[in-house]
């Protein structure tokens, strides 16, 4: 598999907290790359440092086969967009000029293309109303349209969707797809918004407390997220020693209720309950989501 | 560093407050002539276009200070710094193309102040009476002192990214130092004898007056005085010390921020 981007053993400090322990992760070309982890936990300094905003206490990372230790690191970084955490862009400029301007700091010979940009982000009417005069939406539009500057073909998206309204997080996800199918770019995404994050990712990078806790795709987590029966009863004890007859997989979750998994003959175990007196006071149906995949993984335990 | 230098012009052109200065110091410069005219025309004051002419390198200071200071903290605050640095540009070359602006724009707003002595002052009080010589020495001194001016705000606010705290360091420091060298100079400006040949008290002599002297032609706002003043006494110590300031501050800035974690 070909990567855009591996990091390996980073680590960085900020005073006496670490905001990156040993971390290390990999995004293979033309993913939509979902990294997913609680406020701190050092998704943005990660960002930060392939931007070259901030530079790793020690460990490396390399971008398009380069590492961060040769010189022509800057050079490939052109091949990148970001958008960190807030839009880039002068508030007091219009877009076309926010745009102009980032042609001038790649050094393009013409502005060809600018309409073409505005038109993919939807601000191809802006006119002369200054950034400032933008809706949120609207300048992390712009924001995504300046990273596009010179068809990078590598997008870093630090939390797009913060504070956007449902309309604007529509929008900003048929960008990003719109991105990756048709101009086969690469996109990390940080993002808190688990469900919509789950709309797009083709991979996932979980971190927690500055490390990676797990990589998969977005295939892998899909098998892994399985279909369960949430079953309330009055006696777990009896439930479990039923459903070990029937060679069921389960986990009791509280006194009165279990996850089970698989098919369920509820005929048969409604019975066997009844049986021995215990009831079934409710079932009810659950796919496991991304979002509590990830509650699993980061506060359960569970890494693999 | 051309393409920096390209992008920063594009903004400069396009930035209000850039504009507002250049204005200010036009509206300040025939607005000084204006008022020398009056003299003229109301009392019949011999008035000369010298003592506006160079009033600019005081002004200068604080037009800069906050100019550089408003200018430069957009870029971390509307985080297009990140720009730069994404799109593979030295930090070297970021901070000595930003340097670079902020001496051009200095320059133009003091060019702005010039031309509205001449294109008022001229038909109005006449031409300049001091040599050519001493003007264009005048003109000289005064801009490396503006780079030095320059120098210091940009390694402030390269080294300070929050919007408030850089510029009211700028700003004050600045109005502290004119403040300082203003009563600096009433010192040195103390003859030692009175005009009946009495020593004066107040006259400060020796060591202390030697330091006092160093503090007027060290700091830019002393020289900035004394070109006001068209005193070029000292100017090649003074010169020397712009270009020492320029040099220190500059290569602390560059080793600096550098190194600085960028947000």
């Amino acid at each position: 598999m070909e990567f855009i981007l591996t990091a390996e053993g980073l680590n960085k400090k900020y005073h006496h907290s670490k905001a990156l322990n040993n971390f290390s992760l990999h995004i293979p070309k033309g993913s939509i790359y979902g990294f997913v982890g609680e406020n701190g936990a050092g998704k943005t300094t990660f960002i930060r440092i392939i931007c070259g905003l901030q530079a790793p206490a020690s460990g490396s990372y390399t971008l398009y086969g380069v590492k961060n230790s040769e010189k022509e690191i800057t050079k490939v970084r052109q091949r990148a967009g970001a958008v960190v955490e807030s839009p880039s862009i002068y508030l007091d400029m219009t877009a076309i000029n926010n745009l102009k301007h980032q042609y001038q700091i790649l050094g393009l010979p013409s502005y060809d293309g600018i309409f073409e940009l505005l038109q993919l982000v939807g601000l191809s009417n802006t006119g002369r109303k200054r950034a400032k005069n933008f809706s949120l939406g609207m300048r992390q539009r712009l924001g995504i349209a300046v990273a596009l500057v010179g068809n990078p073909d590598f997008l870093i998206l630090d939390e797009p969707t913060n504070g956007l309204d449902p309309q604007g997080i529509i929008e900003i996800r048929e960008l990003i797809l719109r991105l990756n199918r048709q101009r086969q770019i690469t996109v990390l995404i940080s993002s808190h918004n688990l469900d919509e994050l789950s709309r797009l990712a083709t991979h996932y990078g979980f971190i927690a407390n500055g490390s990676i806790v797990k990589e998969l795709t977005a295939k892998e987590l899909e098998k892994s997220c399985r279909k369960c029966m949430i079953l309330t009863v009055t006696n777990t004890e009896v439930l479990a020693r039923i459903l070990d007859s029937m060679s069921l997989e389960y986990n009791i979750v509280s006194d009165t209720a279990a996850n089970v998994y698989g098919e369920i003959p509820v005929s048969e175990l409604s019975l066997a309950l009844a049986k021995d007196n215990c009831k079934i006071l409710s079932i009810r149906e659950q796919d496991e989501t991304l979002e509590s995949y990830y509650i699993n993984l980061i506060g359960g335990g569970k890494y693999e | 560093m051309s393409k920096l230098l390209y992008a920063n012009f594009f903004r400069l052109w396009k930035n209000r407050l850039f504009l507002i200065g250049l204005g200010f110091m036009f509206f300040a410069g025939g607005f000084l002539v204006f008022q020398q005219y009056r003299q003229l025309t109301g009392y019949g004051a011999a008035v000369k276009l010298d003592s506006t002419f160079f009033v600019y390198t005081v002004m200068i200071g604080v037009i800069s200070s906050i100019f550089c200071s408003l200018f430069l903290n957009v870029e971390y605050n509307d985080g297009t710094i990140r720009n730069k640095i994404t799109a593979g540009h030295k930090r070297t070359a970021i901070y000595f193309s930003n340097l670079i602006v902020n001496i051009i724009a200095s320059f133009l707003f003091c060019l702005s102040y010039i031309l509205a002595n001449i294109v008022v002052g001229i038909p109005l009080i006449g031409t300049l009476t001091i040599p050519l010589s001493k003007t264009v020495l005048i003109l000289t001194g005064s801009m490396i002192t503006i780079i030095a001016l320059c120098s210091i705000f940009t390694m402030i606010n390269m080294l300070i990214h929050s919007k408030a705290i850089a510029p009211i360091i700028c700003v004050t420091a600045m109005f502290l130092s004119i403040f300082f060298v203003n009563e600096v100079q009433r010192i040195l400006d103390n003859p030692q004898y009175w005009y009946d040949g009495s020593v004066n008290t107040a006259y400060v002599g020796g060591t202390k007056r030697k330091q006092l002297e160093f503090i007027y032609n060290a700091l830019p706002a002393g020289q900035e005085m004394q070109y006001s003043r068209k005193n070029i006494e000292n100017i090649n110590e003074m010169c020397l010390y712009s270009i020492g300031i320029t040099i220190i501050t500059s290569a602390a800035g560059v080793f600096l921020f550098r190194k600085k974690d960028i947000k």
